[in-house]
């Protein structure tokens, strides 16, 4: 198997404050395979979200250089990173963040609009199907209020999935969800990577089980302590 | 006073946006009363320029009846005003539009003479007024008079020169009186015609013979007319004689004061309309951010009703800042209009009345906007269950 | 294309809040509108009513006439109005009084004004006030001896309520003059007038009827109409300059003088109905604009997701500026439709005695109150909408995940 880097991440530093500095992340260096499932763990305060955000361009370092397949976000006009985003990325926030004025299927295809797709039978086929993997067809088109927190979470995923980015990004996706639902979530995760080979970068500070091929990287006080590939 | 204490507490945590809903109150208030107090004005400019100083009721003989003549009862004058305080004057009248009036080698002018029963009568069209008189003095004899500043100048008639006026007695007889000019006046009011004097019965000349005369009353309040001629009319033998309203007689006028009135009035009730709207909106908003702390304080255990009057402070609070400031801005407005509407000679054009209901209606829908915005969101705050609202 | 369709879905999502806003920038348009269109027709009512029963400006002097047609006459008429571009109407004129001896023996003293029905058409719209009827007729001269008249008059619709008097159209009067003799007038018009004196006391005829009454071959007024009554008393002093030069004796009256306070009434609701306006404008755009700023508020949520799904700013922009624009326009369109209705009930309400309208208001719906209510409010709530749009523009996709 050929591995090839999707992200390369040098000397990523972040600091807050101007009287007094405080270093959320300091000297970080990673290099993200294409393909691969990476969990970020570390207690609260260690700097996991900062570094996601900066990973997706979301935010920007106080030093350092990120580079998704070879592009610098950093270097890009805001309108390039948020085309940038749109074709590319995928995310799955805490809360799941879907619009409640829109039901299941139409929060799933808004990153297609979003990339000017058509949305033609066809399309709306796809995002059905995708749903029925995902485990949610049978609520495509209840509104965010009618569905409980496992499926909007599982719509969320669909959502980051259907167009096809290069990289997810997901900031404890089951933070807000009980112990089995959380693990349905997890397990989706796993089904979608094997099925997309898409790469993943998954923050939780839940005790997982990695499985063969997972990626483990701790942070503690803005510090990668510990880097293990299952 | 601990709700009181949160509902301060929860305002000064988001100084900014509260400001901007006690900033977005005040401009509507403000707005709000300064429409509902010009509008007001606005209403009565044209019954006071219309009305003032003018005949609200005539009592006169019915038009078919030739000779018969209005009997002078000054002591049913005297009953009719202690009777009726709605009646601000009363006088026996009479007037004369065949007079012509002579004025050195001018050519005869049209004129029409006025009478009233005695002195008191002048008070009726205002001649008693110092503000009215515009040069010379009051007559003191009975064979002086005032005309009006306008005809005066039309003809440029000076004070103290002298006049010939000429009666035409209905049998075609001529009767020529001389008559001083000593003064001039002006009401200030809207006149048909300027081409008239007021004097006394016994100004006129020897050997008058007036064919009609007429009762003229003045009202307190013109618009409440009717009542006080239904009034008048169980004085008066109404086989011999009509009561009519200046209503009556200039309906247009009438027509126009009330399409004034009604104009007036469907603005301030729009305005008003929407100024709640849009009030109810930010406050109705201000409530629901608060929504995830309703939830908090639900789920600490605190009840419904401490929670609703938490609410229900804050949105009172906002809305007491905001009505004080737009009322004291709207006045502050108003006064600096009425600095501005004045005439060269720095008298006002225009006089606005500060009536206390303006600010009681301006405060009342504050209130009304403020209770209704606060129930509304805090009922509903009330049907979304804790965990929601935390989630908000 | 998918900002419009984002804004009208989140109109759509909040439905009654949509509603409740739109029924308020309606209220405030309807209100716009109105005051446009019943503070012009009030105005012109107020100096119907109460102004204009004579020429705005009139020359009172004696001047030898025959025709208008007549070289001398054509000349000073247009020397007339060459003297100031907002003169409108120049006519000539016989005045003189007449007394009517009524059914009861009581003399009614009358004015009577000889006019040319087509040189003083505008002059107190005389013309109008006849054709108001149809079975009116314009007074001509009688020629013809073997009628029982020896002229024909227009008379105001109160003379013919007065109970006093049993005449209508048709009906021939007895009149003298003011050496007694007698006249016969056939009246041919009721013309209709808000001003009472007018409609009560002036008869109208042609211009050699009245000549005849007083044995007359001159015309002794020169009536001058103004394109805007409040305007006269800036061309007064030219017509003074004028007839200093080119009659002997003469009066000048201009209708203001002694009606200052109609002028000071106008003025002052002018002002104030400016005033209220704006501030009724003012109002319309802070309410538009402070939704919008909570609206904006209410969904920074959906913002932040938007923009970490790709969507950029100029886009999350439009979303809002589509949103102000929707609420605009049918704001606009409602609120005029329902102001055009409150005007055309107003008119159907408050009728005069005459069945004519109180107060004049527009009657097309497209009109240049709609009109200018249209152009002036669009651009303003455009603006209105401005701050929370540029809010939008600026807000940072952290700050919105972080607002969690």
């Amino acid at each position: 198997m050929s591995k090839q880097t999707l992200i390369k991440i040098k000397d990523i530093t972040k600091t807050y404050g101007t009287k007094v500095k405080t270093a959320v992340l300091k000297d970080i260096n990673l290099e993200i395979e294409k393909g691969s499932f990476n969990w970020i763990v570390g207690a609260s305060g260690s700097g996991k979200t900062t570094l996601l955000n900066i990973i997706s361009g979301l935010d920007a370092s106080t030093s350092g250089k990120v580079e998704i397949e070879g592009v610098d976000l950093v270097s890009l006009t805001p309108n390039e990173r948020a085309r940038f985003r749109a074709n590319n990325l995928g995310f799955i926030f805490q809360f799941h963040y879907l619009l409640p004025e829109y039901n299941a299927l139409d929060n799933i295809l808004m990153p297609l609009r979003i990339q000017n797709k058509k949305i033609d039978k066809a399309v709306k086929q796809r995002a059905l199907d995708l749903m029925k993997e995902v485990g949610i067809d049978h609520v495509h088109d209840h509104y965010p209020n009618q569905m409980s927190g496992g499926e909007q979470q599982r719509t969320a995923v669909a959502r980051a999935i259907i167009g096809g980015p290069l990289l997810i990004l997901a900031d404890e996706p089951t933070g807000n969800l009980d112990s089995s639902s959380a693990e349905a979530v997890y397990q989706l995760l796993r089904a979608l990577h094997q099925t997309y080979k898409t790469t993943f970068i998954v923050i939780t500070h839940d005790k997982i089980n990695p499985a063969k091929g997972d990626r483990l990287l701790t942070l503690k006080d803005g510090v990668l302590i510990k880097d293990v590939i299952y | 006073m601990l709700p009181f204490k949160i509902a301060f507490r929860f305002i000064f945590k988001s100084p900014i946006q509260n400001l901007l809903i006690i900033f977005s109150i005040i401009v509507g208030v403000g707005i709000q009363f300064f429409i509902l107090a010009m509008s007001g004005t606005l209403s009565n400019v044209i019954l006071e320029h219309t009305t003032s100083y003018n005949e609200h009721i005539i009592v006169s003989k019915k038009q078919r009846l030739t000779n018969y003549i209005l009997p002078m009862d000054f002591s049913m004058k005297e009953q009719i005003l202690s009777e009726n305080p709605e009646i601000s004057k009363a006088n026996y009248y009479t007037f004369d539009k065949r007079v012509t009036l002579k004025y050195k080698s001018l050519p005869e002018i049209s004129f029409i003479v006025q009478t009233v029963d005695n002195e008191d009568g002048f008070a009726f069209y205002g001649l008693t007024e110092e503000k009215h008189l515009k040069s010379g003095h009051f007559p003191t004899e009975k064979n002086q008079i005032l005309l009006t500043k306008q005809f005066a100048d039309q003809y440029m008639i000076e004070n103290y020169d002298w006049v010939t006026l000429t009666f035409v007695r209905p049998d075609n007889v001529f009767l020529h009186a001389d008559y001083q000019v000593v003064g001039t006046f002006d009401l200030g009011l809207y006149r048909h015609s300027f081409n008239y004097t007021v004097i006394t019965i016994d100004a006129l000349p020897e050997g008058y013979d007036f064919d009609y005369n007429s009762m003229i009353i003045q009202v307190e309040n013109p618009r409440d007319v009717e009542k006080v001629a239904e009034r008048i009319k169980t004085y008066f033998d109404l086989s011999k004689v009509e009561v009519k309203t200046w209503k009556e007689i200039t309906p247009e006028i009438s027509l126009l004061d009330t399409a004034q009135v009604i104009v007036t009035f469907l603005i301030q009730l729009f305005i008003s309309i929407a100024i709640f709207i849009v009030v109810s909106s930010i406050i109705g908003f201000s409530v629901h951010q608060k929504s995830k702390q309703i939830g908090i304080l639900k789920a600490m255990g605190l009840k419904d009703i401490f929670v609703s009057e938490v609410f229900l402070l804050q949105s009172l609070i906002l809305g007491f800042f905001g009505a004080v400031g737009g009322l004291i801005g709207g006045t502050v407005f108003l006064k600096m209009y009425e600095g501005y509407m004045v005439y060269e000679d720095g008298s006002p054009r225009i006089l606005i009345n500060y009536h206390w209901y303006y600010y009681i209606i301006s405060v009342g829908i504050i209130a009304a906007t403020v209770l209704l915005a606060s129930l509304i969101s805090i009922r509903r705050a009330k049907k979304v269950s804790i965990i929601e609202l935390i989630k908000t | 294309m998918l900002p419009f369709k984002i804004a009208l879905q989140f109109l759509k999502y909040s439905l009654t809040k949509t509603i409740v806003t739109l029924l308020a920038v309606s209220l405030g348009i309807a209100i716009f509108y109105f005051i446009l269109d019943a503070s012009s027709g009030l105005k012109s009512t107020v100096l119907s009513t109460t102004a204009e029963n004579d020429a705005h400006i009139r020359i009172q002097t004696d001047v030898a006439f025959v025709s208008f047609s007549e070289q001398s006459a054509i000349d000073l008429r247009n020397d007339i109005f060459k003297l100031d571009n907002r003169i409108v109407d120049v006519s000539f004129s016989y005045r003189t009084t007449i007394v009517l001896q009524n059914a009861n023996g009581i003399d009614n003293v009358i004015e009577m004004r000889g006019v040319d029905f087509d040189y003083g058409a505008k002059i107190v719209d005389i013309k109008k006030r006849i054709l108001h009827q149809s079975k009116n007729k314009f007074p001509e001269p009688v020629s013809d001896n073997s009628l029982n008249y020896d002229g024909e008059i227009a008379v105001g619709q109160r003379f013919t309520e007065n109970s006093n008097n049993p005449y209508g159209l048709s009906s021939i009067l007895s009149v003298k003059n003011a050496l007694g003799e007698i006249f016969r007038l056939k009246i041919v018009a009721v013309f209709i007038s808000d001003q009472d004196m007018l409609s009560s006391s002036v008869f109208f005829t042609d211009i050699e009827t009245a000549q005849k009454i007083n044995h007359a071959s001159h015309i002794n007024f020169i009536e001058i109409r103004t394109k805007d009554p409040v305007k006269s008393n800036d061309v007064a002093p030219k017509i003074s300059a004028f007839s200093e030069n080119r009659f002997t004796e003469f009066i000048v009256s201009d209708w203001q003088d002694g009606n200052q306070y109609i002028i000071n009434l106008l003025y002052i609701e002018d002002v104030s109905i400016f005033l209220i306006q704006i501030m009724t404008g003012f109002a319309v755009a802070f309410g538009v604009g402070s939704v919008l700023m909570f609206q904006v508020k209410e969904k920074i949520n959906q913002i932040g997701i938007l923009k970490a799904l790709g969507l950029k700013d100029k886009e999350t922009v439009l979303i809002f500026l589509y949103q102000a624009l929707i609420i605009t326009i049918i704001g606009l369109i409602s609120g005029l439709i329902l102001g055009f209705s409150l005007s055309q009930l107003f008119m159907k309400v408050f009728i005069r005695p005459s069945g004519v309208p109180l107060v004049s208001l527009q009657t097309d719906f497209i009109n240049l109150y709609s009109l200018l209510t249209f152009v002036i409010m669009l651009p303003t709530n455009l603006l209105a909408a401005f701050i929370p749009i540029r809010f939008v523009k600026n807000l940072k996709i952290i700050e919105v995940i972080k607002h969690e």
